[in-house]
């Protein structure tokens, strides 16, 4: 009983906010108020998440836990960032600029290993994946592409062969938007069903 | 009644075709013929037995997407994979964690792990650190998976749910560390960036057919599927064709 009634108010409520979406401008007071909600409930919850958060940190201090340095780290970092937003405010144009001082270069390290990363990986795919018609089509349409976009290729304006050229460089376009729209349908199916109550049926 | 453009329209239309197909699958529940599901999923089956037999731990990531902060678009799959998942690791020596980068999808993903303890009468053997939120976006969630994946006793990690291509770095660690992966990600530039890596992934809307646990879901899903796909494929040619002859300007 207590999973049907879940149900129903899944279903209702889903059912209600897929219908406001198609009769816009005349639902869109209350499309807002649902979708403020939301973003109240949302924020509600990572505040919940990160107190848990904390308090995991904690325990894996307390107890000596492998790794706990990660953890000091972490509040030290925490503290330093909270502390200093509550006094300055966190539209503080120094304070942003003191975060996005530290945020920036961890990023951009993180970006530039996973460039490493990719690269070691792209030259070792055949060796993982085996040479198949998938691996031989992913390696080869992976280069042509790159050097296709590279831009070397013209031969003056609107001749027959830059024109081709054009058409070709729209073919991974074409081909991710074929896979998006397989993609789309299952997250529909698997939206509807969910409404329906058919997940939770079939578990 | 406001009136509906084209592309509405076109939604609206797409939403009461899969409505329908869904009610004609679920009148047909007789249909026999069973279909393949993605190797990756069934693949889960056999790390829960590895993580169970040599006593390891086993990781589950559900990614960044549910509450929207996040880049990722949100959906339940991961949380279907970890509600089966955790019911079956309940008793394993070490207990399975999962791991999250959205607060919305860690309170729900703590709801499912105490669940799937007060199911199996068990509460007492749940820990509030079995179910993790690593971080407050995807790559400060990157950054909090990578020092548990860094131990010694981890029989498998099963990634489920919004990546970004950026998290090839958990499977690039993984593969050092000898740890078999899962990946099945909605987003196609993270299938795209982890098909270069060792790790068993779904390909395009596979994704949405999490064949873990029971098979009816999936079953039903994919006959639902193959018909949405084959109107579509009949809807495409139709339109070229229309397009080409000029009916359609």
């Amino acid at each position: 009983m207590k999973d049907r009634q879940g149900i129903i108010i899944t279903a209702v409520s889903g059912i209600f906010f897929l219908v406001a979406l198609f009769f816009q401008p005349r639902t869109s007071v209350i499309l807002n108020l649902v979708i403020n909600w939301t973003i109240i409930l949302s924020s509600v919850a990572l505040l919940v998440a990160f107190v848990r958060l904390i308090a995991t940190h904690m325990r894996h201090i307390a107890v000596g836990r492998r790794g706990f340095l990660f953890s000091l780290v972490f509040f030290a970092a925490f503290a330093t960032t909270f502390i200093a937003g509550m006094f300055m405010g966190e539209g503080n144009p120094e304070y942003l600029k003191w975060i996005r001082a530290v945020q920036l270069p961890i990023e951009t390290a993180v970006l530039g290993l996973l460039a490493l990363v990719l690269m070691s990986l792209a030259a070792k795919v055949f060796r993982e994946r085996g040479w198949s018609v998938l691996t031989i089509s992913f390696g080869t349409s992976t280069l042509f592409f790159l050097f296709l976009n590279l831009g070397f290729l013209k031969f003056g304006n609107n001749t027959g062969l830059d024109k081709m050229i054009i058409a070709l460089q729209r073919l991974p376009v074409i081909g991710a938007r074929g896979l998006l729209i397989g993609i789309a349908l299952g997250a529909l199916v698997m939206g509807l069903r969910v409404l329906f109550g058919q997940v939770v049926e079939n578990e | 009644m406001s009136a509906l453009n084209r592309t509405d329209l076109l939604a609206l239309f797409l939403t009461l075709l899969t409505v329908l197909i869904i009610l004609i699958a679920n009148i047909n529940n007789g249909h026999k013929r069973s279909l393949q599901a993605p190797q990756a999923y069934e693949d889960i089956d056999t790390l829960m037995h590895r993580s169970s037999e040599e006593g390891k731990s086993l990781l589950i990531g559900l990614g960044e997407g549910f509450s929207g902060i996040g880049s990722g678009l949100g959906d339940v799959t991961g949380l279907m994979v970890e509600k089966t998942l955790m019911n079956r690791v309940v008793f394993n020596d070490r207990p399975a964690q999962s791991f999250t980068s959205d607060g919305a999808l860690a309170c729900i993903s703590h709801a499912i792990v105490h669940g799937a303890y007060k199911d199996a009468l068990a509460s007492e053997l749940f820990r509030p650190e079995y179910n993790q939120l690593t971080g407050m976006s995807g790559l400060s969630g990157l950054a909090g998976i990578l020092p548990e994946l860094n131990r010694s006793d981890n029989a498998g990690m099963v990634l489920v749910g919004s990546f970004r291509p950026e998290s090839l770095i958990i499977a690039d660690l993984a593969e050092r560390k000898i740890i078999p992966t899962i990946v099945a990600s909605g987003s196609l530039l993270a299938q795209a960036a982890f098909f270069t890596s060792h790790a068993n992934l779904t390909l395009g809307e596979d994704y949405y057919l999490p064949a873990v646990g029971k098979q009816s879901y999936t079953q039903k899903s994919a006959f639902i599927m193959n018909w949405l796909r084959s109107l579509f494929a009949i809807g495409l040619v139709l339109a070229v064709i229309l397009k080409l002859s000029g009916v359609i300007p």
